[in-house]
This record gives structure tokens, C-alpha cells and sequence, in this order.
């Protein structure tokens, strides 16, 4: 459905912030996983037509998304990760202009439009209020409603979960699952739950480039047997570190507990269950 | 802490590209300012007045300091308000920064950053000086203190009260955009000050209005050597604004507070029934596709155009700046004044004109600012992202955006319109021509600011901040406005959208020929605008900011059938008016440049002065019939005019020059052969068949035609209208002899030819020259005859006595002739006129006026009665039977004395509104002047050498004076003096090549007027009515009608030191043939009360008396001399003051410096003085009244 051919992206003071990105990103919820400064919003953003590439191609049903922006806006919902509004505008009148920008003219379908995202989004109680005045987790749900609006066949949600807390993140989580399956949805993000809890399909990119592509489950799959935990003193992390290939290590009551990937289970570490963090890490890992 | 937050705000603010981009442009404008001072030496100086003094320093960076508006905000403002921008501030605000060291600190740290980049303007002036092109002469000595004055005494104090500002509104608003308008509002302010008279130039925030007025009598000398200083108003402004800013600055620290409450709506679950009933009939499944078709992007359009006006209506700052504006338009619509500060009637087509004098130069400005704004809406709010990847197209916005740049100026304008029209309805007045408010007002003028808008957008659009973008604009409209003088751009077809292309509104002639040049302008401006508008939309910013290059290669993304067909549309309508103009400015008429003209001037010059000392016939008898077709655009001459050999030589060969704007149908001279043509410069020659012997005649026959076509690129023609044509006659007949006035005159431009300076006039000693006379050079007196024809439903008038009159076809023609012979000066009006007429005593006195315009018409009579019957009685009999006024077209404001016959502009007299007794009568006296030219002129008439014009035109002002003065009294004159001297001290600080004694004047009108005025009057004052009434007399006596030779300025003082007797020679030396100043100044006045009821007034004076040369240095002389000192019971200067306030007014002898003089008087005076009505030239007249101090 959408295909990243070559994409690279030089930023005028030098930085690479994409490198050779190629993808294929088939309908349905696509994670693009990443920590902070992987390159996710040079891709987003220029997913959305917001920023020319360097160099490369990017193709939505065959049509070539550079030389011809329009026809790529016209089927795109773009929620960015950190945007402001107009400052005296409420919920109701920005949806409605960005529905008149996204080609909704009539106004009867416009109100109507209008109306059923903001109860899908549970806005409805405060559309008369202005969004500059909303909370975080308020103001993304006006973002992803208005991501919605005109029924886009691409939607591209850049970080929407950063900073929420656990409540408003499976509201949106709940939210983005409604979407459907029969349209892209790009959802790029930092956590790994966003990925697990949503994605079919997933990529992970870090210092721009892809380094781990496929679904979550034969990705996981991959590693099945092949990750052991052990919990350690803190003091002992370094020298854990030295000798073995640690994927991650986090503090459990006091102590750490790390786990690592080998083919054979080392002495002293217990098999542990792979989940998705185990390839995260391990694909930023083997990219570095 | 406050020392590392200022350093730490210094390096983020100074260490910037638009830091490296200001700096630069500032000393670029800086140094070609100097360097390349030449090209300002014509405009801006006058040639005596170097680039690098003290005054010119003063004056550029004063201009500067207006520069820096655009600047500070961004540096001053951006100083708190990058925080808020990038989120910085939660964190910055939680840190254990002190209010004290945040606010101070930030403060101090961009104001020195700001301060080191304003400095490349005074550093950019001083290494201009050392550019090794450019022209020594044009450069004194530097003097480091002026450039130290002018920056940190007069730049850097109306930048720190300016950044003061705008940082305390920063403090307490945290949003740019009131920064911006604080900023526009010390502009507007600035211009409010500087065209109204009303508000004091202490309220100028740049401190220009009180340098403006604190140099405005400087000489050139003074110019150049005055050493910049800080005089008691100059102080008094800068305190002030220094005062207004710190204390809104300390206001703002007061109020300022770390923590900002944030408004946070809250869901609220118990929401009512209702609500929830709404809620559940929301059909959630709904989600609306777009149609996509050009309809739905006009939709889109409209509803963007609406959401951007509404958004600039509804926002706060545009209250303010409508608020602003109506201050401004306010002033400059109720200060109407013509000449003599008098008020005219609120007619459309004046207050229009005020409409766009307040406007022009405002309304850029605003431009530079709103456009700002509007383009960078999305961005401020951050909305950018979300509204960029929307599937509107580029133009939507573009075109909306503009809109709503274009709804604020046609908001302004009509703003001003509507102040307008109420005051034309408070004062009575109701011929509102609500058709001209709209067609000139709204379309004609506003729509140029249209054009600029799509201009400016399209700087906002390329530029990567809002600062650069205006600054480009600013720029660029500098540029555009001075092209003409600095690149020696001229052709409209390179101007773009500079509304000042006004084209002249008359009441009397209501055709709007004269702005058809203008409509086309503007169409084809309008395809220019087009273009501008489609590179706006292709380069319009969608999402992050990318260098120019990426910009470029999304170009061709740009592909559409719309596209292509704007652009071929546009391309149409750019080369059809494109090309028409071009056809009507280079092909039916012909195109000269400035260069052009001067080239050919230099041409004639090296070709024809070998002629100009050649012994030439003079034209004696003048037959003339003239057919104006004042709709035709036509006039057709005849003429048959005798020449007599006046020379002690026999003449071979006579030289006629045809003006070149003529065609030259026909031209036979009795007896004589044509030898050559030069159709370049319509100089002909003709060769004798046997010479014409001294006082021997020949006939000259001639037929000239003027056709008008089309439009010319430089100033439309005037003097050929539908209605109101008045044209001169040598507009179309020939002139005898090498003319000397079609050479370069102006000294710098010879010396650019390499040619010598031109003398401005014969010396007065040059007798020779007292044999010409300085109307026309190639003739005396003439008999004169002319029958002149125009279409139906006019009158058409020229010198003489109307003969015959009849119609032919639809034609009328009148047959004119004057009994006695007249200067060959004479001209043709043609109008639809009402005539109103009066006999003075067997003299037919007629007033020739449209019909709208009787308001003065009888004043103008009475006027007329008044002169005649003292001009008679005093000087010698009237010569005419006949005395015609005639009103012309206001396209020129001038009233001119034929024989017979004084044509008298719409302008000056008509439309005065007069009802206010205190003001001076302008009709009155204009018509008093114009009569004495019977005398003074067409009687007596002065040679052409230095002075000629005292005889001529101060006469005619003293004789007006003392009409005026029979009329209202002499207690009322006191204005119309002081008017006189404040334009008399003006001129001579303009006067490029130097000032001379009144009696050498060299066709200075600031002399021969306005000093004239002033010394005639002193004159009568000291000698007496009588005595100089006897001299003028002896002077008609000996000098009427005479020609050989003609009279000279010598002639008369002698008579006047023979009546005046030898007691006052000095004063008539002093006046006449000296530049003098009198220093005059009460320095102390008390009164105290006496036992017996009345009043013992000490009173002290000071008086200097000193002699300056033509550049204005001094010499000081001793004062040996009598003055007036007067007591009055109300200030003179006031409205209402008249006879019954004048407790003494009489002359006492004084000596050089202090005097002390005593009165006993019945009444307690409340002003003393001493010459109180300003009779003697003092350059600072207003020390020489004062309120008196009680003991």
C-alpha cells in the first residue's frame, strides 16, 4: 500500500536523520518503533508531505507522493507530535474548518461529521470549550479526531501517547484501535506497548535506518528459546555487561534484573518468556 | 546571576544570522549613503551642505532610529518570549532565578546585543567617508563628537525607551504580536506628529519633528558648522519619552509574575440531560468523504477568506490600529491650511488628497507589519503542522491571506472616508461626491496598497523569520520610492504599485482623463501582482522550514491546467497593457529620461550659444487667432507679428525657436529665406535676402498646432482641459533669438557636462541687460490683437478688450484687443463660467468663476475695488478700463497677473473658507497682489538683472499689505508676518547656491516675497506711508511703459533715499542692501501696583543687530536704533486679539545690548513686548513677547 523506496534525509547543518529507509507498509496498524532521535518524525513528517526527502521515493497505491503532494493530502490524516491550535477556537469550530480544508463542504454532513468524532473521541461534553485550554490526554484526542476527519486512507500519528498517563493512553489506544483494518495507520512511538498492544506489523528504526522489520508475533517468534534473565546486584551490572550481551535491565525491588540473548542458556540465568521489548532492544543493539 | 543572564542573552541574541543580515544592511544603507552622497546632494541638500556634518549626521540617524522599529521587537520582545515559545519556560521559571535577575538580566543582555548591531550605522556613515570614489567636495572633516551626539544622544535614546516599551508589553502580554504593535504605533505616532501642526514635536518618540524645527532656519554655513547639541526642547523630548517608558517598564516588573495561571477546561461528567440527549443522537458511524472538484476549493476559499477577515476584525490589535489610525486621519483631515494657514471648505477632492498625504507612507508600514502577522499565524500557534497537511491547495491560503491584508487597508481607508464625510456633514457642506470617496478613494488609491500586499506576502512567504521578511519589504519600498533619483528609474513600466501616482482631482473640470495613465498602471500592476501571487502560493510554506533549494525542487510539483492558464491569462493582460502603455509613453508621445533631457539641453547648448550674443529683431505687433479644442485635446494658432530692428546693427540672419511640444505647420518671414530647421529642438533659421537695417521691420508669419494623445510617462498635461483650459502663449509661439533658459541650469549638472556655472542672473550692474526685461527676452512692450474660438457652452478669455464676439457652426469665437501696448506675455482660458460683475469708479470689474465656487467671489471684488482705488490715488492712474479675474482648475496653485486679466487657481482663493475673521483673508489679499502687478509689471517693469523681482513682486506684496492693513487693521497684519518671516528664515536655510540682499535677489521668491514683505512694511514703519508712497510714484512716473531701458532695484532706493532723507540711510541700507538680523528679546518683565490704582511695568530688553553673507556667517554690528515696545493687555498671538488690547505701542531708541525702560500705565498689562509684531527680521521671534510677572 505504501512503500518507502530509499529514502534519505541530510539536514542542512549535516545531520543524517534518515538513511536509506526502504518499506513496505501494508494496510492495518503499522508500529514504527524508535527511541528519541531514531529519525521518526524526518519519516513522519515527510510521510505527510511536510518536508522533502534528500533523496528516494515514497508511493501510496502507486501514486508518487513527491511529485504529486495533493493526492496523498487529500487521503491523509496527520497527527503530529506536538502541535498548537488558533488560540480562541473550540474543539466544534476548528474541526469544523480543518473539515471545510479537508474537502467537506456541506454543511449539513460537516455537523454531522464533526459531531460523531467528537463522540467517538469523547470531546463532546467540552466541544464549546477552547482546546488551548485542554489537558494532554484532551488535546490528543482532538488530534486524532481531526487526524479522522474526511475518512483518510493513510493516518500517520507521530508520538501520541508521549506524556500521557496510563488512563488516557488506553482510552487512545482504544481509540486508534477502532480505526479499522482496511486503511494504513503508521503509528510511530518510543513505547514498546503501544507497538504490542496495536500493531500487526511493525519496523524499528534507529540512527535512521531500518533496523528490525516484520510482525511482532514472528518476530518474537524468532527469539523463542533464545533469551534468559537472571537478577543480579546493581554493582554487578558492568561486569554482566562485559561478558555478556545484555539486551536490557531494569530494577526490580532493589536488584536488577537483566536479561540476555545467547543460544545456549548461560549458568545461573532461568529461561524467560521473549516479548517484544527483547526485540526492540535487541535490534537497536545490533544497530549500534 | 542578573550579570550571567544578561551574558548568557547577549551571546544567544548577538551570535545569529539575523544579527550578521541587520548588521550588514544597516551599514550598507549607512555607507552608500556617504559614499554615494551625490546622488542625495540634488534631493536631499541643495549642494551647500556637506554629507558628513553635524546636521546631516543628525538627520540619518534620526532616520535610522525609525529603521530600528522593525528590529527591536524581535530582539527586545524575543528576549521573554522565546521561552513561552519553546516550552522553555516551565523549566527556566521553577529554576531559582530571581525576578530581578530574569527580567534585568534578559533586559540588559539584548539590549547590548541590539545596541552593537545599530552601531554599524554610525560606523557604516564614518568609513563612507573614506570610500575612494566618492567625491571629496562632497565631505568636511569628520568630527567624532557628531557621530557620538547623533547615536548615543539621539538614536540610542529613542531605542532604549522604544525597547523599554516593548519589553514591559512583552512582560505583561507574553505574545509578539503586541510588540509589533507598539512598535507600529511609535511609527504612526511619528507621522501623526510630523503632518499635523496641532500636536508639539515633543510627542515625536525619534525626536525628528524637533530637530526638524530646531534646524529649520539653519543656514548653510550653520549646517555645516553647527555642532549637534542638546537644546532645552531636544532635552525635554528625550526626557520625556525616557520617563513614559520607564515607568511602563517598572509597571510591568511590578506586575510580571514567574507563575502563569493557565485557564484548563475540565470534563465534566454530570453534564445536563439535554446534553446527553444531544449526544446520544450524534449517528457516530457517520464520517463524511470529500468531493473533490474546483468548486469545492472555491468553497474552501470563501470559507478561508471569511475565518482570516474575521480573524484580523475580531482580534484586539486590530481596534488599536484602527485607533491609531483615526488619530492620524483625524489630524490630517481637520488641518486643512493652503497658503497663509488659511482653512478651505471640506471639499471631497481636498480632503481626499489629506486622506492619502496621512496615509501614503502609513499604510506601508502597516503592511509590513499585518502582513507579518497574517502570513505567520499558523506558525505562531503551532498550528502549522496539522493545517499544512491538509489537502487545501497553496492558493487557498495565498489568496485568502491576502484578502485579508487587503480588508485592513480598504478598512483604513474607509476609516478615514468616514471621518471625512462627518466632518463635511457637521460643517453644512453637501456636495459629499460620494462617487469619488469610492472610485478614487477605495478602488483607484487602495487597490495600488493591494498590490503591495501581494509583495509583502511574498517576503513573509520567502523570508525564514517575520523581522527579515519586513525589513526585505522595507527595503524594497525604499528602493521602489527613490528609484527614480538613486538608479535613475523613470519609466512606469518598471514602478510597481506606488500609490502616489495621484492623479489630480479638480471640481471645476470633473473629467478623469488625468487618471486614465493611472487605471492602466493599474491593470497592468495588477498582472504583475498576479504573478507575485502564483510564486507566493508555489513557494508557500508547508511544514518545516527548508532551505531555498529543497523550496525549489517542490516546484514541480506545480503542475495544472488552472496553473498554466492564470499564467497565460495573466501574460495576456501583463504584455496587452504592458505594451499599451509602452505605446502611449514611447509611441505617441515621445519618452524622455532626466538623462534624455539634459543630454539634449547640453546639445542645444553646444550647438546654438555660439548664436547668443547674435544682434536679433524684437517683436513689436502682435496678431494672434488661437482655436482651443478642449475636448479634441487641440489647439491651433496663427499668428502675424511685426519685428523691428531695436539694435544700432544691421541683422543677417533672425533665429526662431518653436517650443518642441508644437508642431510648426507653417512659418514665413517677409523677405528672408529659411536656411536651416532643426525639428530636434524647433530651431530654425533664416537667412535675410537684404539685411534688416536698425529700426527696420519684417512680418513673421506662423500656424503652430498642439495635438495631445494618449498619455505621456511623466506628468500629465494640465494646461489643456475639458474645462478650464489655461494655457500661456508660449506654449505654442515662437521665441526670437538663442533662448538662454533651455540650458542646464543647475550647477551640478553642468559641472557632471563639464560645463562652466551658468550666472542665476545679470549682475545688477550689467547694463546691457537693462534693456531686457525678465518676462520675455525677445520683446518690449507690443501691440497686441487675438481672436480666439472654443466649442460651445464656453467662454473663452485672453488680454484685452472683448470687440466682437459670435458663433460659427458650434463654435464661439471672441475677437479681443488692447489699446495700449503690453508686455508679450499674455494667456487663454476657456471654461463654462458664471460671471459676476461690480464697476469701480468707470472701471468694469468681472469675476469669472465655476458655478459651485461663489463663496469668495464678492471678497475678490471688494479685493478688487479696494487696490484699484488705492493704487490709483497712490501710485498713479490705472491703465485699463477692464480689471477680469478667472478661475482655473486647481491642477496649479498660482494666481497670475495678465494685463486686464488675472487668472486665479480653484485652489487658493475659491474655495477659502473665510468665515473665521481671524484668519487671514486669502482671497483678499491674493487679489490685492494681482492687481498691484498692474502696476508693478505691467507698468513698471524691471530689467532683467539681480533685483528685478523686488521691483516687481515685493511692490506688489507691499501694496497688498497696506490694502490688507486699511481693510482689517494693523493690529491683524501680526500673523500674516510672522507667516512671512517663518518662510523667509526656511528658504534661506534651502537656498542651494546662497542667500543676497534683497535689492540683488536673483529670482528668490523666499526674498522677494517673503523678506519683501517684510521690509516694506518695516520700511513704511520707520519713513512713513507717504514718503515711500512718493518714491513709488516717482518710479511710475519716471518708468511707466519704458523700455529703454528698463527700470532697475537702484532706481528705486535712490528715490527713496532722496524722499527718506539721509537720517535713514542706514535703514534703508540695512533692509535693502544687506542681510540683516535684528536679535530682539524682553528679558524681564514686571508690574507692580502703585498706591494711586495704577501700574509701574519694568521692563528689560536685549538687542543685537548683525550682517550675514550669502552662506550665512555672522558678523555682528552695533544696534543704534528705534523699536517698538508695546504693553497689551492679551497675548497678540492669540485668536480675538485686536485694538482695545494695546496699552503703549511706540518706538524707543535702543543701543546694543541690555536696556531697561519704564512705564506708568492706567490698566495692568498682561504681555509685554518688544517689536511685537515682528516688522524687524529676528530669527527667534517668539522671545520677543512675554508674560509679564507680578510684584
Amino acid at each position: 500500500m505504501l512503500s518507502i523506496k530509499g529514502l534519505t534525509h541530510i539536514y542542512d547543518n549535516g545531520v543524517k536523520a534518515l538513511n536509506n529507509v526502504n518499506l513496505t507498509i501494508p494496510k492495518g496498524m503499522f508500529g514504527l518503533l524508535g527511541p528519541n532521535g531514531a529519525g521518526k518524525s524526518s519519516l513522519m513528517r515527510t510521510l505527510a508531505t511536510l518536508q522533502q526527502p534528500t533523496s528516494g521515493r515514497i508511493l501510496f497505491s502507486e501514486d508518487d507522493v513527491l511529485a504529486e503532494p495533493i493526492k496523498l493530502r487529500r487521503q491523509l490524516g496527520y497527527l503530529p507530535q506536538d502541535f498548537g491550535v488558533y488560540p480562541r477556537g473550540s474543539a466544534y469550530e476548528l474541526l469544523d474548518h480543518l473539515a471545510v480544508l479537508k474537502g467537506i463542504t456541506n454543511k449539513k454532513d460537516r455537523k454531522k461529521t464533526v459531531e460523531a468524532l467528537l463522540v467517538q473521541t469523547n470531546l463532546f461534553d467540552v466541544r464549546n470549550k477552547k482546546v488551548s485550554t485542554y489537558s494532554g490526554g484532551m488535546r490528543q484526542r482532538f488530534g486524532i479526531a481531526q487526524a479522522l476527519l474526511g475518512k483518510p486512507q493513510l493516518i500517520i500519528v507521530d508520538e501520541p501517547t508521549a506524556g500521557l498517563d496510563p488512563e488516557e493512553r488506553n482510552r487512545f489506544h482504544n481509540l486508534l484501535a477502532d480505526i479499522g483494518e482496511d486503511i494504513v495507520v503508521i503509528l510511530s512511538t518510543h513505547i514498546v506497548e503501544d507497538v504490542a498492544d496495536l500493531c500487526p506489523n511493525m519496523a524499528v528504526l534507529a540512527h535512521g535506518e531500518i533496523v528490525s522489520q516484520g510482525t511482532p508475533k514472528k518476530l518474537i517468534e524468532e527469539l523463542k528459546g533464545r533469551i534468559w534473565k537472571k537478577t543480579i546486584d546493581k554493582s554487578d551490572l558492568t561486569q554482566y555487561q562485559q561478558n555478556y550481551k545484555v539486551i536490557s535491565n531494569h530494577l526490580c525491588s532493589g536488584k536488577v534484573e537483566i536479561r540476555v540473548e545467547l543460544e545456549v542458556q548461560p549458568s545461573g540465568f532461568e529461561a524467560a518468556t521473549a516479548n517484544l521489548e527483547d526485540v526492540y532492544f535487541l535490534a537497536l543493539n545490533q544497530g549500534a | 546571576m542578573l550579570f550571567s543572564v544578561a551574558r548568557y542573552e547577549f551571546r544567544y541574541m548577538f551570535f545569529s544570522l539575523p544579527t550578521l543580515i541587520i548588521s550588514c544592511l544597516l551599514f550598507g544603507l549607512a555607507f552608500l549613503f556617504t559614499a554615494n552622497g551625490i546622488e542625495f546632494q540634488g534631493t536631499a541638500r541643495g549642494g551647500n551642505v556637506y554629507i558628513n556634518s553635524g546636521y546631516m549626521i543628525a538627520k540619518f540617524i534620526i532616520l535610522m532610529s525609525i529603521l530600528t522599529t522593525f528590529i527591536i521587537p524581535t530582539y527586545i520582545g524575543g528576549a521573554v518570549l522565546k521561552d513561552r515559545g519553546s516550552h522553555f519556560d516551565g523549566i527556566l521559571f521553577s529554576t531559582p532565578i530571581s525576578k530581578k535577575g530574569y527580567i534585568i538580566g534578559r533586559f540588559i543582555g539584548a539590549f547590548t546585543a541590539l545596541s552593537l548591531i545599530l552601531v554599524a550605522a554610525p560606523i557604516g556613515m564614518f568609513l563612507g567617508t573614506f570610500w575612494p570614489w566618492a567625491l571629496p567636495e562632497t565631505f568636511i572633516t569628520n568630527e567624532a563628537s557628531h557621530y557620538l551626539t547623533a547615536f548615543l544622544g539621539y538614536m540610542m535614546p529613542s531605542v532604549l525607551a522604544m525597547s523599554a516599551l516593548i519589553y514591559a508589553v512583552a512582560l505583561l502580554t507574553r505574545n509578539m504580536l503586541y510588540c509589533y504593535f507598539v512598535a507600529l504605533a511609535m511609527v504612526i505616532l511619528f507621522i501623526t506628529v510630523d503632518i499635523s501642526t496641532a500636536i508639539s514635536g515633543l510627542w515625536d518618540p525619534f525626536m525628528g519633528d524637533v530637530f526638524a524645527e530646531e534646524s529649520q532656519y539653519w543656514t548653510a554655513a550653520e549646517r555645516n558648522t553647527n555642532v549637534l547639541g542638546f537644546s532645552d526642547s531636544i532635552l525635554a523630548n528625550r526626557l520625556l519619552w525616557l520617563t513614559i517608558a520607564l515607568s511602563v517598564f517598572l509597571f510591568a516588573y511590578r506586575l510580571f509574575s514567574f507563575t502563569h495561571v493557565a485557564k484548563v477546561a475540565k470534563e465534566n461528567p454530570k453534564k445536563a440531560l439535554a446534553e446527553e440527549k444531544l449526544k446520544a443522537a450524534v449517528d457516530v458511524s457517520i464520517n463524511t468523504a470529500p468531493e473533490w472538484s474546483f468548486s469545492t476549493h472555491l468553497q474552501q476559499l470563501a470559507f478561508r477568506t471569511k475565518f482570516e477577515m474575521l480573524s484580523v476584525i475580531k482580534s484586539a490589535p486590530f481596534v488599536i490600529l484602527m485607533s491609531f489610525s483615526f488619530f492620524l486621519l483625524f489630524f490630517a483631515l481637520t488641518g486643512r491650511e493652503t497658503l497663509y494657514d488659511a482653512n478651505t471648505y471640506p471639499l471631497t477632492r481636498i480632503l481626499l488628497s489629506s486622506i492619502q498625504q496621512a496615509l501614503t507612507g502609513a499604510l506601508m508600514v502597516v503592511l509590513a507589519f499585518y502582513s507579518a502577522e497574517i502570513i505567520w499565524r499558523e506558525r505562531s500557534c503551532k498550528f502549522n503542522e496539522i493545517i499544512d497537511a491538509m489537502p487545501t491547495p497553496n492558493w487557498v491560503f495565498a489568496i485568502s491571506k491576502v484578502a485579508a491584508l487587503s480588508l485592513v487597508m480598504h478598512a483604513i481607508v474607509l476609516l478615514g472616508i468616514i471621518i471625512a464625510i462627518a466632518l463635511q456633514i457637521l460643517s453644512g457642506y453637501e456636495n459629499l461626491q460620494l462617487g469619488n470617496y469610492i472610485g478614487r478613494g477605495l478602488i483607484y488609491y487602495t487597490i495600488a496598497y493591494v498590490y503591495l500586499a501581494v509583495l509583502s506576502c511574498l517576503f513573509q512567504v520567502l523570508a525564514s523569520n517575520r523581522m527579515l521578511g519586513m525589513l526585505f519589504f522595507i527595503i524594497f519600498m525604499l528602493i521602489l520610492t527613490m528609484s527614480r533619483d538613486i538608479l535613475g528609474v523613470e519609466h512606469a513600466l518598471l514602478s510597481y504599485g506606488l500609490p502616489d501616482m495621484y492623479a489630480a482631482l479638480s471640481d471645476m473640470n470633473s473629467d478623469s482623463r488625468l487618471a486614465i495613465a493611472g487605471m492602466w498602471l493599474r491593470l497592468y500592476w495588477g498582472s504583475i501582482a498576479g504573478f507575485l501571487l502564483i510564486v507566493t502560493y508555489m513557494f508557500w510554506p508547508r511544514g518545516l522550514a527548508q532551505s531555498f533549494m529543497h523550496r525549489c525542487r517542490q516546484l514541480q510539483t506545480f503542475q495544472s491546467k488552472g496553473l498554466t492558464f492564470a499564467t497565460l491569462a495573466l501574460l495576456t493582460v501583463f504584455i496587452s497593457t504592458g505594451s499599451f502603455i509602452f505605446y502611449n509613453t514611447n509611441s505617441i508621445n515621445t519618452y524622455l529620461t532626466m538623462t534624455d533631457i539634459e543630454q539634449s539641453k547640453f546639445e542645444y547648448e553646444q550647438k546654438y550659444r555660439q548664436y547668443e550674443n547674435l544682434p536679433m529683431p524684437r517683436i513689436v505687433d502682435v496678431k494672434i487667432d488661437v482655436d482651443l479644442y478642449p475636448y479634441q485635446r487641440r489647439v491651433e494658432a496663427r499668428s502675424t507679428q511685426v519685428l523691428q530692428n531695436k539694435t544700432d546693427q544691421e541683422i543677417k540672419t533672425i533665429h526662431l525657436i518653436f517650443p518642441v511640444q508644437a508642431k510648426v505647420i507653417s512659418v514665413v518671414l517677409e523677405e528672408a529665406i529659411q536656411q536651416s530647421v532643426d525639428e530636434r529642438f524647433g530651431y530654425y533659421i533664416f537667412k535675410l535676402n537684404k539685411p534688416l537695417v536698425p529700426g527696420g521691420k519684417r512680418t513673421l508669419s506662423f500656424e503652430t498646432l498642439i495635438q495631445q494623445q494618449g498619455f505621456k510617462n511623466s506628468r500629465q498635461d494640465i494646461t489643456l482641459v475639458r474645462n478650464g483650459t489655461f494655457i500661456g502663449n508660449h506654449r505654442f509661439t515662437p521665441r526670437i533669438g538663442f533662448y538662454p533658459s533651455l540650458m542646464i541650469s543647475d550647477r551640478n549638472t553642468r559641472r557632471d557636462y563639464g560645463l562652466e556655472p551658468l550666472p542665476r542672473m545679470a549682475k545688477l550692474t550689467d547694463t546691457d541687460s537693462h534693456h531686457n526685461n525678465y518676462v520675455s527676452h525677445d520683446s518690449d512692450f507690443v501691440e497686441f490683437e487675438t481672436t480666439v474660438s472654443t466649442v460651445e457652452g464656453q467662454q473663452a478669455i485672453a488680454p484685452g478688450y472683448l470687440m466682437k464676439e459670435w458663433q460659427q457652426g458650434n463654435r464661439r469665437y471672441f475677437h479681443y484687443k488692447m489699446d495700449k501696448p503690453i508686455m508679450n506675455y499674455y494667456g487663454y482660458l476657456s471654461a463654462d463660467y458664471e460671471v459676476k460683475r461690480d464697476v469701480w469708479n468707470g472701471v468694469d470689474i468681472e469675476v469669472y468663476y465655476h458655478n459651485a465656487h461663489d463663496y469668495n467671489v464678492n471678497r475678490m471684488i471688494t479685493s478688487a475695488k479696494d487696490s484699484l482705488a488705492y493704487y490709483s490715488e497712490a501710485f498713479g492712474e490705472y491703465q485699463y478700463r477692464q480689471l477680469r479675474i478667472l478661475e482655473f482648475p486647481s491642477y496649479r496653485t498660482l494666481a497670475r497677473a495678465y494685463p486686464n486679466t488675472i487668472p486665479f487657481s480653484e485652489g487658493i482663493g475659491f474655495v477659502v473658507d473665510n468665515t473665521d475673521p481671524h484668519q487671514i483673508d486669502l482671497p483678499y489679499y491674493v487679489t490685492a497682489h494681482e492687481v498691484a502687478h498692474q502696476w508693478w509689471a505691467h507698468q513698471v517693469m524691471a530689467a532683467e538683472v539681480q533685483g528685478g523681482t523686488m521691483l516687481v513682486e515685493t511692490l506688489a506684496q507691499y501694496s497688498a499689505l497696506l490694502v490688507m492693513e486699511q481693510k482689517y487693521g494693523k493690529h491683524q497684519l501680526r500673523k500674516f508676518l510672522k507667516y512671512e518671516l517663518d518662510k523667509y528664515l526656511r528658504g534661506r536655510s534651502k537656498d542651494a547656491e546662497g542667500e543676497l540682499p534683497l535689492y540683488k535677489v536673483e529670482d528668490q521668491p523666499y526674498i522677494h516675497y517673503r523678506k519683501g514683505a517684510l521690509v516694506m512694511y518695516a520700511l513704511r514703519d520707520y519713513v512713513g506711508e507717504k514718503t515711500v508712497n512718493r518714491a513709488l510714484k516717482r518710479l511710475v512716473n519716471n518708468h511707466a511703459f519704458k523700455s529703454t531701458p528698463y527700470a532697475v532695484s537702484t532706481d528705486f532706493i535712490g528715490y527713496l533715499k532722496e524722499a527718506a532723507g539721509a537720517e535713514h540711510n542706514t535703514l534703508i541700507e540695512d533692509l535693502f542692501e544687506k542681510i540683516t538680523f535684528f536679535d530682539m528679546k524682553v528679558s524681564k518683565g514686571e508690574v507692580s501696583e502703585l498706591a494711586d490704582g495704577r501700574f509701574k511695568v519694568i521692563l528689560a530688553v536685549d538687542v543685537a543687530k548683525y550682517y550675514e553673507d550669502a552662506m550665512g556667517n555672522k558678523t555682528e554690528v552695533p544696534f543704534n536704533f528705534s523699536v517698538d515696545i508695546g504693553l497689551f493687555l492679551q497675548d497678540p498671538g492669540k485668536r480675538g486679539y485686536g485694538e482695545s488690547d494695546v496699552l503703549v505701542l511706540e518706538k524707543h531708541r535702543l543701543n546694543s545690548g541690555e536696556t531697561t525702560l519704564e512705564f506708568i500705565v492706567e490698566e495692568k498689562p498682561k504681555y509685554v513686548g518688544i517689536d511685537p509684531y515682528n516688522k524687524l527680521i529676528d530669527r527667534d521671534s517668539n522671545d520677543n513677547l512675554s508674560k509679564v510677572e507680578n510684584f
